[in-house]
């Protein structure tokens, strides 16, 4: 049986409110030659998804609307209840916020250090308790071994270590949502077994986990709801 | 072929107008997006940033170390030589007369601010472009973005603000060093009184040189600032076209710059 949903203060969080509800969503990405045709999908709390494609072009573009990083044409988009207005970027950055995004192409801040990329969101919003992001961000960054990298620029750390940094970052907002394309190649096997960890708490918290990957393994701890696109359109919803 | 009465084939006619139709079309959406751009940055002048002002301030005083302070080491001499040639030349012209008036109307109205924004151009300009293109292309915004942080606060108004008072700053050195650079070769060149050059000028300037002077700087500001992050922002995600946007911002910013140089004389001195 699943968890009930707490919320970061331990409160109760209503199971039944989707953290994210799509409704007959459709969009185009011209450069890709990639669209989306009237999707319509709920992610509901504590569950995860996986998601496949016959383009993989495709499958990123929903990640990229889900991320409200790519702008649906048309349709509407419910981020825990509320509706999201796409008439300027500025309404989408709360959202944002609580959305925790690694796809191929993330990056850090190059003219930031490692650590003042970690730490940039929590210094720039006046609500973040510094000591509790402190504690949590000593935690990931000990679990997935970034400890050397924290005094670097991006551009001076390896690329595995820059993209477990990636990771920590985006964990480090405690997101409502994380989407991830193809995690297994940030985290490697080495760090799969802490990157699981964290998705279990983010999914015991009430959030969602969307995922594209070729790795089997998360199928088995998980027990994801499958999405599968076709031709744009979402065709099949069911459990894995 | 169909002609019309003179026997001028239509076709060509149709043709000329299309191009011409399609090259006004192009330019008069360039110019809309670019003045959208241009009043969302200014509109952040009239806000506060909701959150991150600490990030903010930094920001913009960074900028100002950068494009001010450091390039003080570059104006100062700049203009010393500038202002030496300048009444080197004048000397030869007037037989010594008038040279405070020739200094105004060289150094102050027209050459300081023109070579305080092409010096900045030089510098910041394309430092700017540049950062902005590359953050662009490196999905830097986007990280940001997804933070929740607003790059129009954090990247443009810091730089909006940091470059704009920069130029106006750098112009007024460029114009104290430009004098003590003409006052010099005039003691060492000429026949005429040490500090004759310096009262001269001071006769020969009025306020509406200074204010005009001012808002040349200002303007010049905002639009280095302006079209800088505009080419940053707008460069399409290609490596390659990191160059081409910081060559088009320094070509643009610097044209801009004459043209509304030219205006803003032509409005207060004709």
């Amino acid at each position: 049986m699943m968890p009930s949903a707490i919320s970061d203060s331990g409160d109760t969080l209503p199971r039944s409110r989707p953290v994210v509800l799509l409704e007959s969503i459709g969009l185009d990405d011209p450069w890709k030659r990639a669209s989306l045709h009237d999707i319509s999908l709920s992610l509901s709390p504590g569950r995860a998804f996986h998601l496949s494609s016959d383009n993989p072009a495709t499958a990123h573009l929903l990640m990229r609307c889900l991320a409200t990083l790519d702008w649906p044409l048309k349709g509407r988009y419910l981020f825990q209840g509320d509706p999201l207005s796409f008439s300027r970027y500025e309404r989408l950055l709360a959202t944002k916020r609580r959305i925790g995004y690694l796809y191929p192409m993330a990056a850090m801040v190059r003219n930031r250090t490692v650590a003042e990329n970690l730490d940039y969101q929590a210094h720039y919003f006046d609500d973040i308790d510094l000591e509790a992001h402190r504690v949590r961000k000593e935690a990931l960054v000990a679990d997935f071994s970034i400890e050397d990298t924290l005094l670097l620029s991006p551009e001076r750390v390896g690329a595995m270590a820059q993209r477990r940094a990636i990771l920590v970052r985006e964990l480090l907002k405690g997101p409502s949502l994380l989407l991830a394309e193809y995690p297994e190649e940030f985290v490697g096997h080495g760090y799969l077994a802490a990157f699981m960890a964290e998705v279990q708490k983010i999914l015991y918290k009430g959030g969602a986990f969307v995922y594209i990957t070729n790795f089997k393994g998360f199928a088995k701890e998980l027990a994801p709801v499958g999405l599968r696109l076709e031709e744009g359109h979402l065709c099949k919803e069911q459990a894995l | 072929m169909t002609t019309n009465p003179r026997g001028v084939p239509l076709h060509w006619i149709g043709r000329v107008c299309g191009y011409v139709g399609r090259i006004t079309f192009d330019l008069v959406g360039k110019a809309c997006v670019r003045a959208a751009f241009t009043l969302r940055i200014m509109a952040l002048l009239t806000r506060r940033p909701p959150y991150g002002r600490e990030a903010v301030k930094r920001a913009v005083v960074e900028q100002i170390y950068f494009t001010a302070v450091q390039a003080l080491s570059l104006i100062v001499p700049l203009a010393l030589l500038v202002g030496s040639a300048m009444i080197i030349q004048f000397t030869k012209l007037s037989g010594e007369f008038e040279l405070g008036k020739a200094a105004v109307i060289l150094i102050i109205r027209e050459i300081g601010p023109l070579i305080t924004a092409l010096v900045v151009i030089l510098r910041s300009a394309t430092a700017v472009t540049a950062e902005i293109s590359c953050m662009t292309v490196f999905n830097e915004i986007e990280a940001l973005e997804m933070a929740g942080v607003d790059p129009m606060w954090v990247l443009s108004f810091s730089r909006l603000t940091g470059i704009t008072s920069a130029v106006v700053c750098l112009f007024v050195v460029f114009d104290l060093a430009a004098l003590c650079g003409g006052q010099m070769v005039t003691w060492v060149t000429t026949h005429q009184v040490s500090g004759t050059f310096l009262f001269q000028v001071a006769r020969a300037i009025n306020g509406t040189d200074l204010v005009v002077s001012l808002v040349k700087a200002t303007l010049f500001g905002l639009i280095i600032t302006v079209v800088s992050l505009f080419h940053g922002y707008t460069t399409s995600h290609k490596v390659s076209r990191i160059p081409v946007s910081v060559s088009n911002a320094s070509v643009e910013s610097f044209f801009v710059c004459m043209i509304v140089n030219v205006f803003v004389s032509l409005v207060f001195y004709q």
